[in-house]
């Protein structure tokens, strides 16, 4: 049976975003959605029907994100390509781990041709040996939330 | 006979304006109202109300809050502030205007009565 309140829920997070999933402009967005359903439904259409024609009217999710956009805060504006450029390295798993590893050699050879040359004491040789496998953890679990994958499913 | 694209875009912001000095409503229901008043002559794309709505909120011509629909669904409702009153009464003398130029036109009167 068609269950409207989850493709409601989905088409909302399709148009904003998953990092809107909870948002008011979510609720804003799916009220209005229930809304139309719910006066196609009382001209009898079916549930799927009626939901296929309340999103034709909200108009396509690309566009009307997009509109909604414009008069996001100067923080989501701000986050709103981050989000995007996000989305796409979601598609692309191997690029991403391979920037991450590259990123990582790099870091390491500078690390140790720096350690190396520097004549830098002892306290701070140490310090950065140490902070490098926090580093590396921290930014391993980046890596593996951008994929969707915890840390703990990954081991497994 | 449906007006053009241009016409209901710049005649949007007044209508929403006007509702709202009626009282407090939301994004589905300022649709039907327009949609009502026109005859269904003027047909808002549903996804074309709100980044405007957000835009006067932005704007502080309305304000916003959350209440609850009678289905107990949350529900955000607008409401004409001071500044949107005042907005109001500017395009209502920007468009009797035009309306005012457009009788007088039709009607044949000399332009500088």
């Amino acid at each position: 049976m068609f269950d409207v309140n989850a493709a409601v829920d989905e088409w909302v997070v399709r148009t904003l975003g998953e990092q809107c999933r909870d948002s008011k402009r979510a609720a804003e967005l799916a009220d209005h959605l229930h809304c139309e359903i719910e006066a196609a439904r009382a001209e009898g259409r079916s549930a799927d029907e009626a939901f296929a024609l309340a999103t034709t009217r909200m108009g396509a999710p690309g566009a009307l994100a997009e509109e909604l956009a414009k008069n996001r805060s100067a923080l989501a504006a701000v986050c709103e390509p981050l989000m995007r450029e996000e989305r796409r390295w979601r598609g692309s798993a191997s690029t991403l781990l391979l920037a991450h590893a590259l990123l990582w050699a790099a870091g390491l050879i500078a690390s140790a041709v720096w350690l190396a040359s520097s004549h830098a004491d002892a306290a701070t040789r140490w310090t950065v040996v140490g902070t490098m496998p926090a580093l590396w953890y921290a930014s391993d679990l980046v890596v593996k939330r951008l994929l969707g994958a915890s840390p703990a499913r990954g081991r497994r | 006979m449906a007006p053009s694209k241009d016409l209901v875009a710049a005649s949007a912001i007044p209508l929403i304006l006007s509702l709202l000095e009626r009282g407090d409503s939301y994004g589905y229901a300022i649709i039907q109202e327009v949609r009502a008043l026109s005859n269904g002559d003027v047909e808002w794309a549903d996804g074309m109300l709100y980044p405007i709505l957000h835009r006067l909120e932005k704007r502080k011509l309305v304000g916003a809050y959350w209440g609850v629909a009678d289905n107990g669904r949350r529900r955000k409702y607008y409401r004409l502030e001071r500044a949107g009153r005042a907005e109001l009464k500017t395009q209502r003398a920007h468009w009797d205007k035009f309306h005012d130029m457009l009788q007088r036109v039709k009607g044949g009167l000399p332009c500088s009565t």
